[in-house]
């Protein structure tokens, strides 16, 4: 599996964004199969931070355990990516009288039966939580949003502007005129009063759904965004009509 | 982060979707930008107080889990 560490089989990989630092949980959904152990790597960002020993058939008394999961895993704010696969046992092929294509669950028959071999299949993970938040580190999408701080309450709407001025350049591609700010910095300051500088400029970040800005905004700051969000129906904000694109 | 999730995909006219002419607004894709952008607005600066949730990963069913 693409993105997988060097030495698994199966599983899934995802990029997956934390929304704050705190404990987190895995569940592996599992399925097909005949083993009654396996082993299933969790990594993040290529690191392992949990290997799941998956009892699976015989020691159960009420049946297969085809949902288990992790102890809670302390893990930071921000974008990851996200791999649980299978430690790989064997290599090659198996001499079945069936055999699914690809070896995938797209097959004739389940993987208990009469002349079909498959391995435990990762069906899905959930990822639950966080269990209580620390807090939110610093992360690649904050760092390119807050490159400037208030470290008094005057500078607060000074700061706000330069980094609304400096997101709607690069999302605008081109300089935007005192509207375009000064109407981002309205929802800045309702954002602000309710709850506080960075409430403030989320709010802001916000308010251009329906301006050129939205999704090209977060194409500057966010990595991963598809390109397919920057197109067509997006409002204009002085006309009120749809662009073309951005 | 897939669009998709929130936005349909825009009209076509003249099988081209990037017709601003084809592109018409209802209540109904107003309420999935104001959800998109909250969301997206959330992921990019985090939320310290945020309440915990699920997300579920699933395999395509097409996909190999022997390789």
């Amino acid at each position: 599996m693409d993105g997988a560490p060097v030495g698994t089989r199966g599983g899934i990989v995802v990029d997956h964004i934390f929304l704050a630092d705190g404990w987190y949980v895995f569940e592996a959904g599992l399925g097909l199969g005949d083993q009654a152990y396996d082993e299933l790597d969790i990594s993040i960002d290529g690191e392992r931070v949990v290997l799941m020993y998956l009892e699976i058939l015989h020691t159960n008394p009420d049946g297969p355990r085809w949902e288990q999961e992790t102890e809670p895993i302390f893990i930071r704010a921000g974008q990851r990516r996200v791999a649980a696969a299978f430690i790989r046992k064997t290599d090659g092929t198996y001499d079945d009288i069936i055999q699914p294509y690809g070896l995938s669950e797209n097959g004739t028959s389940y993987g208990r039966n009469y002349g079909i071999t498959l391995l435990t299949h990762l069906r899905q993970m959930n990822i639950r939580g966080p269990d209580n938040p620390t807090g939110v580190s610093e992360t690649v999408a904050r760092q390119n949003i807050f490159f400037c701080r208030p470290t008094s309450p005057e500078q607060a709407v000074p700061c706000a502007r330069e980094i609304l001025t400096r997101l709607t350049t690069e999302a605008y591609r081109r300089p935007p005129n005192e509207r375009d700010v000064e109407g981002l910095l309205g929802f800045y300051e309702r954002g602000a009063a309710e709850g506080g500088f960075e409430f403030g400029i989320r709010s802001a970040l916000e308010a251009p759904c329906l301006t050129r800005a939205l999704f090209a905004a977060f194409l500057v700051v966010l990595p991963g965004l598809s390109a397919q969000t920057v197109t067509g129906r997006v409002i204009d904000q002085s006309s009120g009509q749809p662009l073309t694109s951005v | 982060m897939n669009s998709s999730e929130w936005l349909p995909l825009d009209a076509y006219l003249a099988n081209f979707d990037n017709m601003a002419a084809a592109q018409m607004l209802s209540a109904t894709l107003l309420e999935s930008y104001l959800k998109a952008a909250n969301e997206v607005s959330r992921l990019a600066i985090g939320q310290a107080d945020v309440a915990g949730r699920s997300w579920t990963y699933r395999s395509p069913v097409q996909e190999s889990q022997h390789a």
